[in-house]
């Protein structure tokens, strides 16, 4: 059947059949019927049954910023007209909005219980709620998705079943056999629990939208198992290495997805929880050298050198993986976003790098993006976008020769980064709960804890936890902009604030002069308190703000400071900054120095970072290091980083990462791309194969890459 | 005092990690230099105090590491008043010294310093006076007998040799200067292979390199050469 049929098919469903039904089971049905539908792959050197891809089967979140609105006025005539400046910001760039998703399934619960128990679960619920029209339509879709699951999973078992008859392969039978038990009850085996987890993965790709659902800490969760197995002998420490090596090559298939896995990290008590899975997941993707799965390792204190080791070892082939956690931080700041200490400590990592609590969350994690440099392009010309022509209504109004000193302009900016940020927490509310409304997904809901407890989807508050997020862009582009403004314009007075505006406005043409002595300032990233300073006060600005404003759900604002790709997408929209930075160009990647501007070493940026309170990015932030390939490959010099990361989390850090590549072989892979197709560097809070990025991206890179050691 | 660079997160300049301070201007003219802005006349003045602020910069990670600061250059001991003075400050705030010198000055300038220095890094180009002269302009003798002294005071220090094949450096030089090295109580010994990565500086300066041609030493002569020093018990830092 092909894919176009069966969508269709699907589409037809919800939208014009089973129209009696709730959106909810409508969805519910549509996803039941594309796995009976879908056509079953299996290969005879399989190891594993499963093949991934991005099904948004039944359309689980808005096409676009434009969908949602529409929506959002569908039936509530309240919200007619009061949010397009939503679609205008979305425009200009001053804003993107990615919910849904990311997210992590409770893998760990789905191991231990079983299929068949989650059912009579459900079944018990449907039972007491049978007064419950809501609720009962809930439970009524969630038996439909799961035992749909099962029948699904049962087609893989008959297909292995029949090829295994053909070929005698040993690999196959393995596989429809752990199918054939794992269909209702708890995994028996190693290889049983891998192949459920995956499996389960992969429905909830069918159904979702985009990328970003993780995996949580997989090998806590495939412990038990691995330990049972070794200790009665059936499986051996290389035979684990094949099927962890087997799980990374299926998981790989499905590019560019955020797939995140994190390993590692000790208990409240500061116990260490790295077992044999911690390396041999390291050792499968330093093996596979693939772009997924995202690999994140949490560190301690106490982390074995063995796990450093192998961290390194995978970190020396520039993939990007594994990113660092700081356990002691990133605990902290989800406690400051309502977790309880408990599932604190069980923090796991979302897509690029976004902290929660696997199973137990669901966070729009990527829910809204804020561009930081665009508010400030925009007080600098009045509220108008020169790059799109468009007007945006700024909370104040300014002339720019009004300013007579530095901190009245400061203080403006901050203003409006307030308002801005209040404003746009309002519209996240509103906007989020209509998706329990339009966009529920029923499948995904059946794997978290508390949906089913509930009876509430996931989009409906059904989990444990449910917070929403902002994430920011131009950081230190802002901060570098800022600092250019008082040296130039308010303490050395070479120019006025007006023609500043102006020689922006014209992307520094004539200005070749003050492109100059702009890019000589300080900047954030080289030790320097001035500016330095800058970025601690804002980002605490920012994070106080986002304590104040509510959320519909009782949960908590998060805030974000990772980039993912868009400090290049935003970037382009973006106009020429006082620091020097010309039109279109990207921006500041996270909470990174800007690109190229690092230029007192690694210990510098490492204390500029920590001048930063990082107890409240409870959407976690990112840090990048560059080192070239043969710095890396010296045991020494290994080391030396590993005391840099530790000074670094000891002092307050919460995230780093590294790129390990040198700019002649990015260069190389920009003229011939075919050559380098299987490159894999760290963009930013993810890796990506290098010749697929954008080339404003690519570029961005190369030049962060230039300050190498 | 009179410096052209100061560079952080040092790995190669003495244990952990370091902060190394080039000072400027050297009283040797090695054919094969890589920090010829040192033997300029323009490096900038910088204030002892915001010398000493800048090397603190790094204190905890020098502590977390064993690291400290390194004076190199150039030849830190063409300002020793100043060194002085930097040094007994940085020993002031805990932070480890090291000095990275060519030793071609008498034994008492050094002598009065060495108190505040940890560790020092001494080179040892060659132990044929003729090859010396004609690798770095000036004789050895000055520098051999430092040498010998530093090991009779039971000095902490480190000697290193450049190995440029065929201009400093051959195996019948390596056993030379190994049997010169041995039963000194010389903590370490290190071999520095010759590299390309400071010819663009001449280009910049608009200064002559006369070793356009030499190649970087194989691993193989490498090998040897620590095989050299091996074979007469010296303690060697391979593998940096």
């Amino acid at each position: 059947m092909d894919y176009t049929d069966l969508r269709s098919k699907i589409v037809f469903i919800t939208e014009k059949e089973k129209m009696e039904k709730s959106i909810f089971e409508r969805k519910a049905y549509a996803l039941a019927t594309y796995w009976m539908m879908k056509d079953i792959k299996i290969e005879s050197t399989d190891m594993l049954a499963g093949n991934l891809e991005i099904g948004n089967i039944s359309s689980t979140y808005p096409r676009n910023v434009e969908q949602e609105i529409d929506y959002l006025e569908k039936d509530n005539k309240i919200f007619r007209g009061e949010y397009d400046w939503i679609l205008t910001a979305s425009e200009i760039g001053l804003l993107t909005r990615a919910p849904g998703a990311h997210v992590i399934p409770a893998y760990d619960v789905l191991v231990r219980t079983g299929l068949q128990d989650k059912i009579e679960q459900i079944k018990k619920k449907m039972k007491e709620s049978q007064s419950e029209t809501e609720k009962y339509g809930f439970y009524r879709g969630e038996i439909l998705v799961v035992t749909s699951m099962q029948k699904y999973i049962e087609r893989y078992a008959t297909e292995a079943k029949r090829i295994y008859e053909e070929t005698a392969k040993e690999n196959l039978k393995r596989i429809y056999e752990a199918c054939e038990w794992i269909v209702r009850w708890a995994p028996r085996s190693f290889f049983e629990a891998v192949q459920l987890v995956f499996l389960a993965h992969m429905c909830v790709l069918d159904e979702g939208g985009s990328g970003s659902i993780s995996f949580g800490r997989i090998d806590q969760y495939l412990y038990p198992y691995y330990q049972k197995d070794m200790e009665e002998g059936v499986l051996t420490h290389d035979e684990a290495q094949q099927i962890i090596n087997a799980l990374w090559e299926k998981i790989s298939k499905c590019e560019k997805t955020w797939q995140n896995i994190t390993l590692g990290g000790c208990d409240k008590n500061g116990r260490d929880m790295c077992n044999e899975l911690t390396i041999l997941c390291m050792k499968a993707s330093s093996a596979t050298r693939k772009d997924q799965p995202q690999v994140s390792l949490r560190v301690h204190e106490d982390m074995p050198e063995d796990v450093w080791r192998t961290a390194f070892e995978l970190i020396k082939t520039g993939m990007g993986f594994p990113e660092l956690y700081n356990d002691k931080i990133t605990v902290k700041a989800k406690k400051n976003a309502g977790i309880h200490e408990e599932d604190a400590w069980n923090y796991a990592i979302i897509g690029c790098v976004e902290p929660a609590i696997g199973g137990k969350e669901y966070s729009h994690t990527e829910g809204i993006r804020i561009n930081w440099a665009k508010l400030l392009e925009l007080l600098l010309h009045g509220g108008t976008c020169h790059l799109s022509g468009k007007e945006w209504e700024l909370e104040e109004n300014h002339e720019l020769n009004e300013f007579q000193d530095f901190n009245s302009f400061y203080e403006w900016y901050k203003r409006e980064l307030v308002q801005f940020t209040e404003k746009i927490c309002r519209y996240g509310n509103d906007a989020s709960i209509q998706y329990a409304r339009y966009w529920p997904i029923p499948f995904t809901s059946s794997l978290m804890q508390g949906c089913i407890e509930k009876g509430k989807d996931v989009t409906n508050c059904g989990t444990i936890y449910h917070n929403l997020t902002v994430n920011c862009v131009g950081v230190a582009s802002v901060v570098n902009s800022l600092e250019v403004i008082e040296e130039l314009v308010f303490k050395e007075k070479v120019i006025g604030l007006k023609e500043l505006s102006n020689a922006l406005k014209y992307n520094f043409k004539g200005y070749e002069w003050l492109e100059k002595k702009m890019r000589s300032c300080a900047k954030y990233g080289n030790d320097m308190p001035s500016v330095d300073n800058k970025i601690k006060e804002l980002t605490k600005l920012f994070t106080d703000t986002l304590r104040d404003q509510e959320v519909y759900s009782g949960g908590k604002w998060q805030a974000g400071f990772y980039t993912s790709y868009f400090h290049a997408t935003m970037g382009e929209l973006t106009g020429a900054l006082p620091d020097g930075r010309r039109e279109g160009e990207a921006l500041s990647s996270s909470l990174s120095p800007m690109a190229g501007t690092d230029i007192n070493g690694p210990t510098a940026v490492i204390n500029s970072a920590n001048v930063i309170n990082m107890e409240h990015f409870s959407n976690g932030m990112v840090l990048d290091m560059k080192f070239t390939p043969s710095f890396m490959e010296k045991r020494e010099h290994q080391k030396a980083i590993q005391m840099l990361v530790e000074e670094y989390f000891e002092a307050g850090g919460m995230e780093i990462q590294f790129n390990v590549v040198d700019k002649e072989t990015l260069l190389e892979a920009q003229r011939n791309p075919i050559k380098y197709r299987d490159l894999v560097v760290r963009v930013s809070g993810f890796s990506a194969y290098f010749v697929g990025l954008e080339k404003s991206l690519q570029d961005e890179i190369i030049r962060r890459i230039e300050q190498s050691a | 005092m009179r410096i052209t660079n100061i560079q952080r997160f040092s790995l190669d300049d003495g244990p952990g990690i370091r902060t190394t301070v080039f000072c400027g201007g050297c009283n040797l003219r090695c054919l094969w230099c890589h920090n010829p802005e040192t033997l300029r006349m323009d490096s900038k003045q910088m204030p002892i105090d915001e010398l000493v602020k800048e090397i603190e910069k790094d204190k905890r990670f020098y502590q977390k590491s064993c690291g400290g600061v390194t004076f190199s250059g150039g030849e830190p001991m063409l300002q020793v008043s100043e060194l002085e003075t930097i040094l007994r400050e940085c020993k002031r705030r805990g932070i480890h010294t090291a000095i990275e010198t060519a030793g071609n000055y008498p034994f008492e300038v050094l002598e009065k310093v060495l108190e505040a220095i940890d560790l020092v890094i001494i080179d040892c180009k060659a132990y044929t006076n003729e090859i010396h002269k004609k690798c770095t302009g000036v004789a050895n003798e000055q520098i051999l007998s430092n040498i010998e002294k530093l090991s009779d005071l039971k000095t902490t220090f480190w000697v290193r040799v450049p190995i440029v094949f065929g201009v400093n450096a051959s195996f019948e030089e390596m056993e030379k200067i190994a049997s010169f090295l041995k039963d000194k109580q010389i903590e370490k010994v290190e071999l520095l292979p010759y590299h390309k990565m400071g010819i663009s500086k001449y280009k910049k300066y608009g200064m002559n390199y006369s070793l356009l041609e030499q190649p970087e030493p194989s691993d193989e002569e490498m090998k040897k050469c620590y095989s050299i020093l091996k074979r007469y018990g010296i303690a060697v830092g391979e593998d940096r």
